[in-house]
């Protein structure tokens, strides 16, 4: 029971990152968001799945995923501060500078 | 207990998520998402991984989410507006998780096999907070050693490039003094004054 809540929360974590990107495929923000979201329900299985099987090894690669996200975050917000700089704006169907 | 519980929590988080991607301003979706950060700290904490949910409480939620928070506060995303009104989006949301659910729903129908139920979390004798905790430091620092170590340089090495990224693009519009340019300029590139009423005259 309590296995298939965990899994469920999860996957619609997932869904809903998805569809997060489809609907805000313009908004760079919310894509981020989505991102993190995405990342979190992979850490919260990863926790559970250790305590399931009585590992601490799940917890330290969530560990690692928590601080990948946390780099991914950093490099991702400062492009988006540069690309505020330059049009003004995050939305992303402004970026076409190298379209052939 | 423990199941309504997390259960509930569950479902605040899947909450939470809906609204990080329904809300029209960013900055209640980055809110929306500490939100969605705090429930799963809650339930690592019920799993026993206290160390993790410390971490994504003052990792994530403390240094990440608020700088986040910072940024879409100093970006004039007022001026935002969305392509999609709210019911395009949760039409799309709707038909996008009545596709995907019923496959979800088969997938957690074969993981109810009675052999796997027995060994869940909520039979499992809980060892006490302190063992978990102590047993996670010494993988942590024994087994993952050098790990840790790589990990803390990915996590230093893009910080650094993205504070060299922003400032590389703050010197575009700000105005230095150049010396090597101030040495070059010749004579003629100097300014010039010219007597506007001779100019006159010569006209005339």
């Amino acid at each position: 029971m309590l296995r298939s809540i965990i899994i469920l929360t999860s996957m619609m974590l997932v869904l809903t990152a998805f569809v997060g990107m489809i609907i805000n495929r313009r908004n760079l923000i919310v894509m981020l968001l989505c991102v993190e979201m995405i990342f979190l329900s992979a850490n919260i299985n990863f926790v559970y799945f250790s305590r399931f099987h009585q590992h601490v090894h799940g917890q330290v690669m969530a560990l690692m995923i928590i601080v990948v996200a946390a780099a991914e975050s950093a490099v991702a917000l400062a492009l988006m501060v540069l690309m505020y700089r330059q049009y003004h704006t995050v939305d992303s169907s402004k970026l076409v500078n190298i379209r052939g | 207990m423990i199941v309504p519980a997390i259960a509930t929590i569950s479902m605040l988080m899947i909450l939470f998520a809906n609204a990080v991607i329904l809300l029209n301003h960013p900055v209640k979706s980055v809110l929306s998402l500490i939100a969605c950060f705090l429930c799963a700290s809650i339930l690592w904490l019920i799993f026993g991984a206290e160390y993790l949910a410390l971490v994504l409480i003052f990792l994530y939620v403390g240094a990440v989410m608020t700088l986040f928070l910072f940024m879409v506060m100093m970006m004039n995303v007022d001026s935002y507006t969305p392509d999609e009104q709210f019911t395009t989006k949760f039409s799309v949301m709707i038909l996008t998780l009545t596709i995907l659910v019923p496959c979800a729903i088969y997938g957690l129908s074969q993981l109810s096999n009675p052999s796997m139920i027995s060994t869940d979390i909520a039979s499992v004798k809980l060892s006490s907070k302190n063992e978990s905790f102590t047993l996670f430091s010494s993988v942590l620092y024994q087994d993952y050693f050098w790990v840790i170590q790589i990990v803390g340089l990915i996590l230093a090495v893009p910080i650094v490039l993205a504070a060299g990224i922003v400032k590389q693009g703050a010197n575009t519009h700000v105005k230095q003094q150049k010396s090597s340019e101030q040495l070059a300029v010749r004579s003629n590139q100097r300014l010039t004054l010219v007597d506007t009423k001779q100019v006159r005259k010569k006209s005339c």
